[in-house]
C-alpha cells in the first residue's frame, strides 16, 4: 500500500536532473525554455533539481565527451532507482554533427550516450523543439509508471 | 502623468489577459499553426514522383544522416532522423524538388522500439549498362539529365546531341570510355 502511494506520488511530481555532456549548449537553452512560462513543464508537477540524488528523470544533452564520460557515469549511478534516462538531441542519440564524415570515430568523444548508459526515451532534433522535449518527458513518465 | 509609466501600466494590464502558456497536449505539435514567415522543419518527405535518386542530398548532408545503398537494381535512400539536424540543406540542394521537410516536429519516442519510425526511406530503380550489365544510374536521373541538357542547347545541336545521348546513356562510364571510338563519342571525333 505504502509502496503504491509512493509510486503514484513519484509519477505525479517527478524531479528532473539535467546533465550537459558536451553539446553545443543549444539543447540546454531549449530545456531551460521548457521550464519558463511559455512551455511551463512545472505546471505538470515537474521540477528541475540540481542534485542527481533527488532526481527521478535524467535528461542528457550532448555527445558524451571523453572528459565528461566518467562524471556522467557517476551521475547516472547517483540517481536513485527507479530512474528514467531521456537522451535529448541528435548528438546525444547518435553523435549527430559531431560524427566525422569519413566514418572514423571522433577523437574527442566517448561515443553517444547509449554506449555508456541505457536510454529509455529518445528526443530527436537539433535542438528538439520544446514541444518535443515535453513529449519526451511525458513518455518518460509512462516509463516511470512501469518501473 | 509620465507617459512611459502610462505605457508600462497599459502593457501590464494587457499582459494579464494575454494567454502565455502553450496548451498541452491540446493540439498535436505538428498541427499547431505557426506564425506566418516562421519555418518549422520536421520529418522529411520524399516526393515519389519527383525524386530521381541522384544523391545530391547525401553529398551535402551536414551530419551524414542520409545514406544511399545500392543493392541489385534498387537504390535505397535512407534518412536517419536521430542523426539529422533538420538544417534543410538537402531540400535546398535538390535539383528536382524531390524532398520536402514537413512541419511534423514531435518525434520523441521510447528508445529502441519502433526504430523504423525514425527512418525515412525512398527507393528508385537503377538501369543496367548495356555493355557490362552493371547497374549504372537511376532511370529517372538519366531522363532528367537528358531533358536538362537538351533544353539548354541551341536548336541546331539538339538533334545530334539527342542521337548521341540515345547511345551513350545506355552504358556505364567505364564502358563508355573503352568504347568511345566505336560509339563515336570520343572527343577526337569533333575535329
Ligand atoms: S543535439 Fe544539436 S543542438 Fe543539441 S547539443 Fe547536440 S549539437 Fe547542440
Ligand atoms: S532528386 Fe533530390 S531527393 Fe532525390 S536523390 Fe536527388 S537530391 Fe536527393
Ligand atoms: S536536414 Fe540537414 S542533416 Fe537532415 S538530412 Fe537534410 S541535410 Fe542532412
Amino acid at each position: 500500500m505504502l509502496i503504491n502511494i509512493k509510486r503514484k506520488a513519484r509519477v505525479y511530481s517527478p524531479w528532473i536532473f539535467h546533465a550537459h555532456a558536451g553539446g553545443c549548449n543549444n539543447c540546454d537553452i531549449e530545456l531551460a525554455a521548457c521550464f519558463a512560462p511559455r512551455y511551463d513543464l512545472e505546471r505538470m508537477g515537474i521540477q528541475l533539481r540540481n542534485n542527481p540524488r533527488h532526481a527521478d528523470i535524467l535528461i542528457i544533452t550532448g555527445p558524451v565527451t571523453k572528459q565528461i564520460s566518467s562524471s556522467l557515469r557517476r551521475i547516472f549511478d547517483q540517481v536513485p532507482n527507479p530512474k528514467v534516462v531521456v537522451a535529448c538531441g541528435s548528438c546525444a542519440l547518435t553523435g549527430g554533427v559531431y560524427n566525422r564524415d569519413d566514418g572514423k570515430p571522433n577523437y574527442a568523444l566517448a561515443g553517444p550516450v547509449e554506449k555508456l548508459i541505457p536510454i529509455d526515451v529518445s528526443v530527436p532534433g537539433c535542438p528538439p523543439k520544446p514541444e518535443s522535449i515535453i513529449d519526451g518527458v511525458m513518455l518518460a513518465l509512462e516509463k516511470l509508471k512501469e518501473k | 502623468m509620465n507617459i512611459g509609466l502610462a505605457k508600462l501600466v497599459k502593457e501590464l494590464i494587457k499582459n494579464s489577459f494575454r494567454p502565455v502558456t502553450a496548451e498541452y497536449p491540446a493540439i498535436p505539435v505538428h498541427a499547431r499553426p505557426h506564425e506566418p514567415g516562421e519555418e518549422v522543419r520536421g520529418r522529411h518527405k520524399f516526393d515519389i514522383e519527383k525524386c530521381v535518386g541522384c544523391g545530391a542530398c547525401q553529398t551535402v548532408c551536414s551530419s551524414g544522416a542520409i545514406t544511399i545503398t545500392d543493392s541489385g537494381l534498387v537504390r535505397v535512400l535512407r534518412i536517419d532522423l536521430s542523426t539529422c539536424i533538420f538544417c534543410g540543406r538537402c531540400r535546398d540542394i535538390c535539383p528536382e524538388e524531390g524532398l520536402q521537410l514537413t512541419s511534423e516536429v514531435g518525434l520523441a519516442q521510447p528508445y529502441g522500439e519502433n526504430l523504423n519510425s525514425l527512418k525515412v526511406e525512398h527507393s528508385v530503380d537503377l538501369s543496367n549498362c548495356v555493355g557490362c550489365g552493371r547497374p549504372t544510374y537511376p532511370r529517372k536521373q538519366i531522363e532528367a539529365v537528358r531533358m536538362r541538357v537538351l533544353s539548354n542547347l541551341d536548336k541546331a545541336n539538339v538533334d545530334s546531341a539527342s542521337k548521341d545521348m540515345d547511345i551513350y546513356l545506355k552504358y556505364c562510364p567505364d564502358c563508355r570510355r573503352s568504347l568511345s571510338y566505336t560509339l563515336g563519342t570520343h572527343p577526337r571525333k569533333l575535329y
